[in-house]
């Protein structure tokens, strides 16, 4: 167990935020986007360092980073949201892809990505602690700071949106 | 069990997070100066310049012992007020509007805050909407690309001279109009009414539908102050009849709390806002506000 030792960072503190470092960047990658994520994990580092926080328990400091990126991925969209519109203009055009199956699933995940970016922000942090992160109703609950219910109603109505959606994917029976 | 979409999304987000940049973990407590937030993240044309700085910087980590453990702060908009432009500045609004089944028009205008300064649109009309953009098709639409007096197209004394009016709002209108409901409403139930009466209709129902409707066209227009947003939606709100939807979404997708009302013969008239008080559009319609270095530029910070 890690002590907390002022004016100092614990070993721990250290050892956790080196090692959370590309994965929170990831996570914001995937809840905002690849331009704004290092910023974000960026921002989440200053504070912490700031606080100085006693990591008594590593997996509770690990869910604790994750909520603080979730946090500010969610304040960067909104703000964000129409300048990649904009900037999505200015991308070259692609051209028209051939009939290739691997060509044809980037075209479906990009598109998938584009529903799971007009989720609700709730929703779409759920699905992405859920199927990304590879946390259970439990740890998504306490990661979002939510409960396990509304894990459970918030992950179910993404996935009927997605659906209906995603054409290719229709309500299995 | 996970479904075959349920398998997309995992697959689909990894590779999402594939395009994350790796870069490699600043020396924590090393010095180095970042520009503050606001500035960094405003112009569009420096998004990506911003991005390789950012990366190639080393952030301040300098500890401090005396902060109490509390959970960051969720970072709040930093975003100018509308009425605020620096020199040479113009307001930007794109807005996205269906205009016949399946048709949808897309209306940039630059605008100054000057009433009588040159204004410039650009339009264009499509079917689709892709990244939030029209997808022009079917030839050039027939449209001024600008004038001075907006909404005018000619430069006539009188289109400058025209009373400014919440029908008819200039920006100075709206910077110094009411800011009480109770207010707005009164006048614009005046306004609604001499308007419904002078085109020969008699029924009431009309007057709230025409106010939703104005109030919807005010919104998207430009130069509109926070507070009256915010007072605007509140008179909207309060009004008789008034259905409220969550969750409702505009014609390019974006969510908020559509108040409807219905009239005789008119459709359902909707405006929809976002939780803190912005006009979203409406399930015809989207707008989006900014501001840009000049007319016909592209915007360099978005207000919504």
């Amino acid at each position: 167990m890690a002590t907390h030792v002022k004016g100092h960072a614990s070993a721990t503190l250290t050892a956790v935020l080196e090692q959370q470092w590309i994965p929170l960047i990831r996570l914001a990658t995937v809840l905002a986007d690849a331009d704004t994520a290092l910023d974000i994990v960026q921002d989440c580092y200053e504070a912490v360092w700031r606080l100085q926080p006693p990591v008594t328990d590593a997996e509770h400091f690990v869910a604790y980073l994750r909520r603080a990126v979730i946090n500010r991925s969610r304040s960067r969209l909104r703000r964000l949201r129409t300048l990649r519109r904009f900037l999505a203009q200015a991308r070259p055009p692609v051209d028209e892809p051939a009939a290739d199956h691997a060509l044809l699933v980037a075209e479906q995940h990009r598109e998938l990505i584009a529903h799971i970016d007009h989720l609700p922000a709730r929703q779409r942090e759920v699905i992405v602690l859920r199927y990304y992160c590879g946390l259970s109703e439990l740890e998504t609950a306490a990661t979002a700071g939510i409960s396990p219910g509304t894990v459970k109603s918030a992950t179910h109505r993404a996935i009927a949106a997605l659906r209906r959606a995603m054409k290719e994917f229709p309500d299995e029976q | 069990m996970s479904s075959d979409l349920e398998d997309a999304i995992v697959t689909a987000l990894h590779a999402k997070a594939g395009t994350a940049p790796t870069p490699a973990l600043p020396r924590l407590g090393a010095p180095a100066p970042r520009a503050p937030l606001g500035r960094r993240l405003a112009p569009v044309a420096a998004a990506v310049a911003m991005v390789v700085a950012v990366g190639a910087a080393v952030f301040v980590l300098t500890p401090r012992d005396d902060q109490p453990l509390t959970p960051p702060a969720t970072t709040t908009s930093t975003a100018p007020s509308p009425d605020t432009l620096a020199p040479g500045e113009v307001y930007y609004s794109l807005r996205l509007s269906t205009v016949a089944e399946g048709v949808i028009r897309e209306t940039q205008v630059w605008q100054p805050r000057d009433r009588a300064g040159q204004w410039r649109q650009a339009v264009a009309q499509g079917t689709t909407i892709k990244d939030g953009r029209v997808v022009p098709s079917g030839g050039a639409v027939g449209a001024p690309d600008g004038g001075v007096c907006y909404p005018a197209t000619t430069g006539g004394a009188e289109a400058c001279a025209t009373p400014a009016t919440w029908f008819n709002p200039t920006v100075d209108f709206l910077a110094t109009a009411p800011r009480d409901p109770a207010v707005i409403r009164r006048e614009l139930d005046t306004m609604a009414t001499e308007a419904v009466e002078d085109a020969g209709q008699s029924s009431a129902d009309y007057v709230p539908a025409l106010e939703v409707r104005m109030i919807g066209e005010l919104l998207a227009g430009n130069g509109v102050p926070r507070d009256l947003s915010s007072a605007l939606r509140e008179v909207v709100e309060t009004m008789p009849g008034i259905v409220v939807t969550t969750g409702m979404r505009t014609v390019a997708g974006d969510q908020g709390t559509g108040y409807s009302i219905s009239a005789p013969r008119v459709g359902p008239q909707t405006v929809i806002f976002d939780d803190d008080d912005q006009y979203l559009g409406s399930p015809k319609e989207a707008v989006y506000h900014g501001v840009a270095p000049g007319l016909g530029q592209p915007p360099s910070r978005m207000l919504d």
